[in-house]
């Protein structure tokens, strides 16, 4: 048969089969390089793969760096934030995009630029020197080879040479110092009358504070007080402010009095450490315990010896065993009848590691030595060190005990203790992975509720809360249960968490039972606060009132320091102030030198609205900032200042023109 | 259509065959350890290149870094003449260039940056290098030549912010004021989040009294 089908593959026959053939090959091919990796990725970047393990695994070390650095700050559950997930893959795009055209376009470290950085690394020195060992060791403990982390070191050096180079390379120039500095330098001559809003309200004070509007060196509290008297009306209407009023800020205010969100959870604690007690093991189990682990307890008995050797195999001829151990025989004699063992030993024996130490072989314990060698030595006492010739595979040996170390160590009613209480944290241990096994088992068949695993392990149900997401007391208190109970799972989905670590083999599960949304508060139990709300509301108003009146008095023409002398407010000036100048309020300063400077007419006015009150500016000359030529620390961190920002805008230029150049693909639903 | 052979035919037809083909067989064989042979070469050329170039430019800024001008020039020499396409050419021109502004020679720093706009590589730093020759030019009161410099090319995905301000500084200094506004807002419109300076353009815009749209409640 294989004839015929070989005589007829020619032709037209062959080629058509052939090209049958081809197609399922070629689909099959194709498909599976094309398909069955892609599922896998997170991004194309100019077809190379960023896969999700990839994608993950950066991400964790990047949460695990972030956890390390902010401590308490942390917030976990910001990085389950999408938005998070997302930036982070755009960095690791930008980082790749760096590569590719790091490689690309030949870039390379040199073995002695990575050598030379590696060695400066303050991770692995020791008194400020590099040090060999610690560099192994510590990768080690990081489960690393030397290989690999020079080839991540080099791979990363390689991909900070652009950013490298921009940033050192950045420039700023003598025309963008001089503009700079004459903005940043500005300063602005200016008046401002100070009209407070709230003034510190006591009672009963007005006229003693009239009684000292002659006296020219006013101080502002004083200056305040009389102020005081103007809002009069406003201090009293506070007790009296009408009830449509309060309504009406309420019902226009209400996100600012909402109640915080919270829920009170039930939950199954399952702790190891509450589960014991009661389990007390015979004394035959703990004693054989002591037993299997008489290492752990007890150093033997060791002896110190030495040894001669007469070489004789096993399996040698009668003769030759014979004649050995008459040699072994006379050197037993020799030693007993007082000659030195060492002196002995170095002529005759011919173990030749010990012959020239005088045959010493140091301290002994069981179980190192052939057994019929321990046996003999055993045998010997410090009265009668020199033994009889003992034969063993080696031959035959004559042994000489020096010294005797007694065992040491703990007896089982001292060890008992230890043992009692390791026993118990084993049982513990079990029966703590039993019953959580059980429990999940059970909770994963019906995850609605927890009674059914409660009545069969025998646990309470209890409850925590009411708690918000900053947590609360009791398990509450525990920022990972808050997470749990605030997660989709408990809170959307309704039923019962994932277990939650609260220690070692201490584990809690919850669930959600009762929800309580954000909700407005009564306006009983805020009442204070609106009253308050209005009150300062009425009160910036006022003041604002009298700004504009003070504004309009200004610009018929009324000196603005005899103004605020009349109106008896606080007067602030300065020659000079400048955007940093701290002698001046922020909001003020701020504003100000926002104001458009004054030309031929004359000066600028304008009211300013603070924290607390109003100001009524008057603007009166603005002068340019100038580098004086001794001013060099100035000169210095203006120029470091323009050159840094345009490095970064450069970078990220750069950057983003790689990215406008790639073929980048986001598959965002596997994020 | 069996065909039966003995042992000495076959040696016959075996023989007969590799007369006929024996000298392509050869000659692919040869072709083919010779590709691979040149590429290999080609390849170690590369990268003894490549290796040449870092070390040329890592060299040069040792000697930048201990304030050598001259003896760095040498290196930079030898870069421009031997890998004049190497990116690190174009990014030992640029650390040159500052050099040569730190002591005062901005022709041969604008000559540098010439040089990497017409010859750097990978693109984006003669896009840089365009973006510091204008702002040099500026500086060096050239502000006609810096904004042809600008014009010359439309492909600066990626760096529009900064162009725009750089622009913006030109038309300023040329007293085209309205046109410098709205640089300085398209610059401030296009620069992202935590980079360059911000509050520069603001206070360039607040300057020449340009309302910034959308900024109120922004300090």
């Amino acid at each position: 048969m294989l004839q015929t089908i070989r005589d007829r593959l020619h032709g037209i026959i062959a080629i058509f089969i052939f090209a049958l053939l081809i197609i399922p090959f070629a689909l099959v091919g194709v498909s599976s390089y094309f398909t069955s990796d892609a599922v896998n990725n997170v991004a194309l970047v100019n077809d190379q793969e960023i896969s999700i393990n990839q994608f993950n695994q950066s991400f964790q070390n990047y949460r695990r760096r972030m956890q390390a650095q902010m401590g308490t700050a942390f917030d976990p559950e910001q990085f389950e934030q999408a938005i998070v997930r997302r930036q982070f893959l755009d960095q690791m795009i930008n980082e790749e995009l760096l590569a590719q055209v790091s490689t690309d376009s030949g870039l390379a470290v040199s073995d002695d630029r990575l050598a030379e950085a590696i060695r400066t690394l303050a991770a692995f020195e020791v008194d400020g020197e590099f040090n060999a060992d610690v560099y192994q060791q510590r990768l080690a403990a990081q489960g690393m080879t030397p290989k690999q982390f020079e080839s991540n070191m080099r791979t990363g050096m390689v991909l900070d040479q652009f950013p490298t180079v921009l940033a050192s390379s950045a420039i700023s120039t003598a025309w963008e110092l001089k503009e700079f500095t004459r903005l940043q330098d500005q300063q602005r001559a200016f008046r401002a009358i100070i009209v407070p809003a709230y003034p510190a309200v006591e009672s009963g004070e007005g006229s003693e504070g009239e009684s000292e509007l002659t006296d020219t060196d006013r101080v502002a509290d004083e200056a305040t007080e009389v102020a005081a008297e103007d809002a009069a009306t406003e201090a009293t209407a506070e007790t009296a402010i009408e009830e449509e009023a309060v309504l009406a800020w309420y019902e226009a205010h209400q996100d600012e009095y909402l109640s915080e969100e919270q829920v009170v959870v039930e939950y199954l604690e399952l702790d190891a450490a509450a589960l014991g007690g009661s389990v007390e093991p015979d004394e035959e189990l703990l004693r054989a315990r002591f037993e299997e682990q008489e290492a752990r307890f007890v150093t033997p008995e060791s002896r110190m010896a030495s040894h001669i050797l007469i070489e004789v195999a096993a399996e040698a001829p009668q003769v030759d065993v014979d004649t050995a151990r008459q040699k072994a025989e006379e050197l037993t004699e020799r030693a007993r009848g007082g000659e030195d063992f060492a002196e002995l030993a170095k002529e005759n024996s011919q173990d030749i590691g010990s012959a020239a130490e005088g045959g010493d072989l140091g301290w002994i314990e069981p179980g190192y030595m052939v057994q019929s060698f321990e046996d003999g030595l055993y045998e010997l006492t410090l009265e009668n060190p020199i033994s009889e010739p003992i034969q063993t595979r080696f031959g035959w040996h004559v042994i000489y005990l020096r010294d005797i170390r007694p065992a040491e160590g703990m007896t089982f009613t001292e060890a008992r203790d230890l043992l009692l209480e390791e026993y118990r944290a084993e049982v513990d241990e079990r029966r703590f992975i039993e019953q959580a096994d059980r429990l999940i088992d059970i909770i994963y068949e019906d995850p609605t509720t927890l009674d059914a695993a409660a009545d069969e392990l025998g646990l309470e149900v209890a409850e925590a809360g009411p708690f918000g997401r900053l947590g609360g007391e009791g398990i509450a208190a525990n920022q990972e249960v808050v997470s749990a109970a605030f997660s989709d799972l408990v809170l959307a989905q309704g039923v019962v968490s994932d277990p939650v670590d609260l220690g070692l083999n201490h584990i809690v599960l919850i669930r959600l039972k009762e929800y309580m949304p954000q909700a407005l508060k009564p306006l009983a139990d805020v009442r204070e606060q609106v009253v308050e709300s209005v009150t300062r509301q009425r009160a910036m108003e006022a003041a604002a009132a009298r700004a504009d009146a003070l504004l309009a008095d200004l610009a018929e023409g009324a000196g603005i320091d005899v103004l605020a002398e009349t109106a008896g407010l606080e007067l602030v000036e300065a020659e000079a102030a400048t955007r940093t100048s701290t002698d001046i309020d922020g909001q003020l300063r701020e504003q100000l030198f926002l104001m458009a400077p004054p030309d031929e007419s004359g000066p600028v006015r304008t009211v300013i609205e603070l924290e607390n009150g109003y100001a009524v500016v008057q603007l009166e000359s603005v002068s340019d900032g100038v580098l004086s030529e001794d001013d060099a620390l100035r000169k210095a961190g203006y120029s470091r200042r323009i050159a840094n920002a345009t490095a970064s805008d450069e970078t990220m230029g750069f950057l983003r023109m790689l990215r406008a150049q790639s073929t980048i693909e986001i598959f965002e639903d596997r994020l | 259509m069996i065909e039966v052979y003995d042992a000495r035919e076959q040696g016959e037809i075996v023989k007969k065959w590799l007369q006929q083909n024996g000298s392509a067989i050869v000659m692919g064989l040869v072709i083919a350890f010779g590709g691979l042979f040149g590429f290999k070469q080609w390849q170690n050329w590369q990268i003894s290149n490549r290796q040449q170039a870092s070390s040329e430019f890592e060299v040069m800024g040792q000697l930048l870094s201990a304030n050598q001008l001259d003896a760095a020039m040498a290196n930079f020499q030898n870069l421009q003449d031997d890998h004049p396409k190497s990116p690190y050419t174009s990014m030992a021109a640029l650390l040159m260039a500052r050099a040569r502004l730190e002591v005062n020679q901005p022709d041969l720093a604008i000559g540098l940056y010439e040089f990497v706009v017409d010859n750097g590589y990978p693109k984006a730093l003669t896009v840089v290098a365009r973006e510091r020759l204008a702002r040099v030019l500026l500086d060096q009161g050239r502000a006609e030549e810096a904004l042809t410099v600008l014009d010359a090319t439309t492909d600066i995905s990626g760096f529009e912010a900064r162009f725009a301000e750089v622009r913006g500084d030109i038309y300023f200094e040329l007293g085209r004021n309205d046109e410098a506004g709205k640089a300085y807002l398209e610059a401030l419109d296009k620069l992202e989040a935590g980079v360059g300076d911000r509050n520069k353009l603001v206070m360039k815009l607040e300057s020449m009294g340009v309302e910034i749209p959308g900024d109120g409640s922004e300090s």
